[in-house]
């Protein structure tokens, strides 16, 4: 780790690429594992794909989702292949809608399928997912508690659609960012896409945006009282001279890596390898976004996600 | 934990219900020893009929010796581990609701009748009536599991409302009769009559097909992962029980759906070969 002062900021590096002195704001969301299986990996993920699609950010969907990864047969309830998913929402409440429709309208009609919780229960934060989604049961679904586990059976026309009762509720961490910025759009969009993956493969987290990267980084609020959020000018490359720039005098484009997950070490972790794959050549600066802390309460600072850190 | 061993055998019933670790926990030896039992229409005492020793204040008993004659032993029980090295007799762990019973031996009639909760476990055989609702009660056992690894004899489950009773062996005459709800795991052959007058409830014999009465229908294979389930929990659980050798678990085969009983709700099933 280095620091110097060009541009009048604190700057650190990782591999001779500059690390801007900053921090990612992060903030708590509800959150929920849930575990998929199905008959073949084919089927888990196009039921994946479905349950998770349009949920990249609480600001206009009505959840933050994505594939935590693939399980093993080994590794899934019913022995059979299956993914985790998570799942954020702004409360538990909140979430405990967004399951059952996710659920009910994106597991429960593809083939084969099953689906599980896959975070411990409390009973005071549980939330009730295949209790709601067992009325498509119309009378005619069967409950067996197993393992002090209630499942739910509900005919469908293939055979079975298997649905826990409950599902535990933990508190997630949201927002953990990276934002890369690079000489040309190929050599950024390269390396966010290794620092993606890179970040991705952490145990229990999430990038939520498609393909994990995101071109259109948001502010909070905006000149029109009714929207929440809008582009985040600072980071645009076409408003260089007409605003304060935030940006790299050498970047031609930036990226930003938003990642979630089931608790801010998860966040670090995938902070820290996704800054050390995006640190290659023709990257000038890694920097994250905040808000000046009007966001959340978590600072995630990169200075102490580089090697020899705090 | 408290050893009672048997002095020596009675053709004569031994009506021990005070033989629970919940209970005897808070005792001291002497206080056991002077506990009443009835021996037959007799009343008498703990040490009469067995030895004492070692201290229950950890929640755990082991009966030793021949205790086929003892009945009500763990009966009513809600915490602790009662463990029996032998056979024991009539009604143990009936109206249980917490805690284990291992029994390593056979078990008589009416093991765990009407229990509500908590886990029975007969490395062995049991008698008729295996979590049965007594004669006149509208509900049988009412949550819990017995897991028994060898067979057990008539009326198994009878009027089952919640819970899992697994049996490694074969059955008598009628498992499941009047079931409610709940589970029935039959891992050898069932006896005749399984699940009649059944309303809801699951009934499974992987490995047999019993003969069915008439007011069941098949409503083809199974195409659920509920077996697995069941099944991945049977081997985790001879696994943590230790029943890896006696607990006869190989893979199930394609199930076939039985719907019944036509003559009561019809909501129940047995799953079973074709």
């Amino acid at each position: 780790m280095e620091l110097n002062q060009e541009d009048n900021r604190s700057m650190l590096s990782i591999r001779g690429i500059e690390v801007e002195d900053t921090y990612a704001e992060a903030f708590p969301l509800a959150c929920a594992r849930v575990i998929v299986t199905a008959e073949n990996p084919r089927l888990v993920l196009s039921a994946a794909q479905a349950a998770t699609g349009n949920a990249s950010s609480v600001i206009g969907c009505d959840c933050e989702a994505g594939i935590d990864g693939l399980l093993a047969p080994n590794e899934t309830p019913d022995g059979r292949p299956g993914t985790s998913l998570l799942f954020f929402g702004y409360s538990r409440p909140s979430l405990e809608l967004s399951l059952v429709s996710r659920i009910g309208q994106g597991i429960l009609p593809c083939p084969t399928t099953a689906v599980y919780n896959g975070l411990p229960i409390d009973p005071a934060k549980c939330l009730q997912v295949g209790g709601k989604i067992r009325f498509f049961g119309d009378g005619w679904q069967i409950s067996k508690l197993l393992d002090n586990r209630r499942y739910w059976r509900i005919p469908v026309m293939d055979g079975e659609f298997v649905v826990e009762e409950v599902f535990g509720a933990g508190k997630g961490v949201a927002g953990g960012n990276l934002i890369i910025q690079g000489e040309t759009r190929d050599i950024t969009l390269q390396a966010a896409e290794k620092a993606a993956e890179a970040m991705g493969a952490v145990e229990g987290v999430i990038l939520p945006f498609a393909h994990g990267i995101v071109r259109a980084g948001s502010k909070v609020g905006s000149r029109y009282p009714k929207l929440k959020a809008s582009t985040n000018q600072a980071f645009c490359p076409s408003l260089r001279g007409r605003v304060k720039s935030e940006l790299h005098p050498g970047a031609a484009v930036a990226y930003e890596l938003v990642v979630d997950g089931l608790d801010l070490a998860g966040v670090e972790q995938s902070m820290r390898v996704g800054m050390d794959a995006a640190a290659v050549p023709g990257v000038v600066r890694i920097s994250a976004g905040n808000y000046g802390g009007k966001l959340g309460p978590f600072l995630i600072h990169l200075k102490d996600l580089l090697p020899g850190g705090a | 934990m408290l050893s009672l061993t048997r002095l020596e055998s009675h053709l004569v019933p031994l009506e021990a219900e005070c033989l629970r670790p919940d209970t005897l926990a808070s005792l001291d030896n002497t206080t056991i020893s002077h506990l009443t039992v009835w021996h037959g229409k007799t009343k008498a005492e703990v040490g009469d009929f067995f030895k004492v020793q070692g201290s229950a204040s950890d929640g755990e008993i082991l009966l030793r010796g021949d205790c086929s004659r003892v009945k009500l032993a763990g009966s009513g029980m809600t915490a602790g581990t009662l463990r029996v090295d032998g056979p024991i007799g009539m009604h143990t762990g009936a109206n249980m609701r917490g805690g284990l019973i291992r029994i390593d031996g056979n078990a008589g009639d009416w093991l765990g009748a009407e229990m509500h909760g908590g886990m029975i476990v007969v490395n062995g055989n049991a008698g008729h009536h295996t979590g049965a609702a007594y004669r006149g009660a509208q509900r049988g056992m009412r949550g819990g599991e017995i897991i028994i690894t060898g067979s057990t004899g008539d009326e198994l489950g009878s009027t089952l409302r919640r819970g899992l009773i697994v049996v490694g062996g074969d059955t008598g005459a009628f498992p499941g009769i009047n079931l409610l709800a709940g589970t029935i795991v039959i891992l050898g052959k069932s006896g005749v009559r399984p699940g009649a007058a059944m309303r809801r409830g699951s009934l499974l014999v992987p490995h047999h097909k019993p003969e069915l009465l008439p007011t069941f229908q098949s409503a083809g294979p199974l195409d659920s992962v509920f077996p697995a389930l069941y099944f991945q929990y049977l081997e985790k659980l001879a696994k943590r029980l230790n029943l890896n050798q006696t607990l006869a678990l190989k893979p199930w085969p394609q199930l076939t759906r039985y719907a019944g009983d036509n003559v009561t709700l019809g909501k129940g099933e047995i799953l079973c070969p074709a």
